[in-house]
């Protein structure tokens, strides 16, 4: 069995190829999925809120958008979309184009 | 057996299996046999990665389940459904390029790999193989019941045939073509969900005469269908804020975290992201709201499982609805696939190949690989035909329990220097007693994998920080630079 088939199926764990050093492509990753991370708490936050605060209501008093409620509509369509925004944004300007190997 | 909805069915079904056979032919199985199989030596562009991981983590639960319960509590499950959304990007964005680079360096087409070279600790590799295996075992079973339920529901399609059917195209089609088959069969697949959904949320949507037509019949019929907490008082801010813990559970899932290895270049991700969260979007949307469509046209259903197979029928002309009734069932078999992948490559990688025969060679590991795949289709087919009492109970176990096993080791794994082996520990048996507990005894109002995530997250930091670091060679791996920049 020869080396390249032992790498293939992950037995070589070749420890020696790296250094302590930090590899400064990570510092990129890092940064990249924390802000990944809070916006999608921050997107589930705030469309969960919007539902509270605007969805306790009866219907005869309901605001409506496009014939939605308007809770819902806030909620469940604007928030996605404009968070949607807030990524393309964000892989546009912040995420970088790295080598993966 | 109605035959203008069975007859485009069957012939989904052999364009899939046909695809499988081609794919056969485009698959070269050189050297690497695992990781050709299992991940597709890593060479996908963003639009076949976007297709095949919404179309993974898009279950019937997405296409059916949602309107099912929204036909009766209204639009406050829709609501609470709809956070799922953020998968689209959060699946690849929090695993992030960091994944796909690790997965590169240590070979990995496992998320066990992963957790085997991070923390190389043999009892923790065996809990969690344990763990996935039946846990992706019961998640398989009950797909392939629910959409041979609903299929004999809809169109008289007998259970057992539909059963056999599904799970043979499945089979054969991931079995000869591997990851590579799986994913142009979802992107296939995720196209018929996509087209599907659109096709009928607006012609039910003329049908009822708009948006503001559906609320105001639907206000008619109970405020509740239109307000929150709503039906049932589902929507709660607790069961909201729970539920949407659930979703970093689905971020590591095997089935879809395989598939954050899988991307060629950084490019792609970014486009699969982009690309990924539109589709998801349109799927949770369009379905989930043809729940209170469905209430509103084809009122009065006893079994409201079919509130999106009925509404299906009823908007499209009869040979339409059978092409589009394949959505669901596509839905279906995409997951499926992917999970069929995963537990095969958990058998034959993760416990076979290292420890019983690390020695075995590539021919030998494409055998057992064939054979493993075989035997659990065998056994996946026999169960969904006698489903036992217990499954629904371990379906609603299920996804929490993918939570709780692999939440903590990957995510704090990837970004947290200090997680060891017994961190994990902890916090995998920590957190089930926790969520077993509060399943079976807890009250309602909340879903129990919330407490159970917070206590593995509390246990992974406080048991971690107070034993052994991990090995220098592991943070090298994991942290540090290549020494050899030109390496091949």
């Amino acid at each position: 069995m020869d080396k390249r088939d032992l790498e293939a199926n992950g037995k070589v764990h070749d420890e020696c190829q790296y250094s302590s050093e930090e590899d400064p492509r990570f510092k990129i990753c890092h940064r990249e999925s924390l802000i990944i991370a809070i916006l999608t708490v921050i997107f589930l936050y705030s469309s969960i809120s919007i539902g509270q605060i605007l969805g306790r209501v009866d219907p005869s008093e309901m605001f409506l958008v496009m014939g939605l409620p308007g809770w819902f509509f806030f909620s469940v369509v604007f928030s996605p979309v404009f968070f949607f925004g807030l990524v393309v944004l964000i892989i546009k300007f912040v995420f970088q184009d790295i080598p993966l190997d | 057996m109605n035959y203008s909805l069975v007859l485009p069915l069957f012939i989904y079904m052999l364009i899939l299996f046909t695809l499988g056979l081609i794919g056969r032919k485009l698959f070269k199985i050189e050297g690497e046999f695992t990781q050709e199989y299992f991940v597709g030596g890593r060479a996908f562009g963003g639009v076949f990665i976007a297709f095949t991981l919404s179309a993974t983590f898009i279950t019937s639960g997405t296409v059916l389940g949602v309107a099912e319960v929204a036909y009766n509590s209204g639009l406050n499950w829709v609501y609470l459904m709809c956070g799922q959304i953020c998968m689209g990007w959060a699946v690849l964005g929090i695993l992030g390029k960091k994944f796909a680079i690790i997965a590169r360096r240590i070979n990995a087409v496992t998320l066990v790999d992963f957790i085997r070279h991070r923390y190389q600790s043999k009892p923790l590799v065996i809990l969690v193989s344990i763990g996935l295996l039946l846990f992706m075992g019961v998640f398989m079973v009950a797909q392939l019941v629910g959409g041979a339920r609903i299929m004999e529901a809809a169109t008289g399609l007998d259970y057992h045939l539909g059963l056999i059917v599904f799970a043979v195209v499945v089979l054969v089609y991931t079995t000869v073509g591997g990851f590579r088959a799986v994913v142009y069969a979802d992107f296939l697949q995720g196209s018929v969900i996509l087209i599907g959904g659109i096709t009928v949320f607006f012609s039910a949507l003329r049908l009822a005469g708009g948006f503001g037509s559906i609320t105001a019949q639907l206000a008619a019929i109970s405020p509740e269908l239109v307000t929150l907490p709503g039906g049932d008082d589902l929507g709660t801010f607790w069961w909201a804020i729970s539920l949407s813990s659930l979703l970093v559970a689905v971020v590591v899932m095997p089935h879809t975290a395989v598939r954050a290895m899988a991307y060629k270049s950084s490019k792609a991700m970014h486009r699969a992201i982009i690309i990924g969260t539109i589709i998801t979007a349109i799927i949770t949307w369009f379905f989930g709201f043809m729940g209170p469509m469905a209430r509103v046209l084809v009122p009065g259903l006893e079994a409201s499982v079919l509130a999106v197979p009925m509404l299906i029928i009823e908007v499209m002309p009869p040979i339409i609805a059978g092409i589009i009734l394949g959505a669901p069932i596509a839905a279906m078999i995409s997951s499926v696939d992917s999970m069929l992948l995963v537990i095969a490559s958990s058998i034959v990688k993760d416990l076979y190949y290292n420890y019983f025969k690390p020695a075995a060679s590539n021919m030998e590991i494409k055998r057992i690989t064939y054979l493993a795949m075989l035997i659990i289709g065998v056994i996946i087919v026999f169960i969904a035909s006698y489903p036992p009492e217990v499954l629904q109970f371990l379906v609603l176990f299920s996804t929490g329990g993918f939570g709780v096993v692999l939440v903590t080791p990957i995510l704090f794994g990837l970004y947290w220097k200090k997680a060891n082996s017994s961190g994990c520990a902890a916090s995998i048996i920590g957190g089930m007693l926790t969520y077993i507990a509060l399943g079976l005894f807890g009250g309602g109002g909340y879903h129990p994998y919330a407490p159970a995530f917070i206590v593995s997250v509390l246990l992974m930091v406080l048991v971690s920080q107070y034993t052994k670091r991990p090995a220098d060679s592991v943070i090298k791996v994991f942290w540090g630079k290549p020494l050899n920049q030109h390496k091949i």
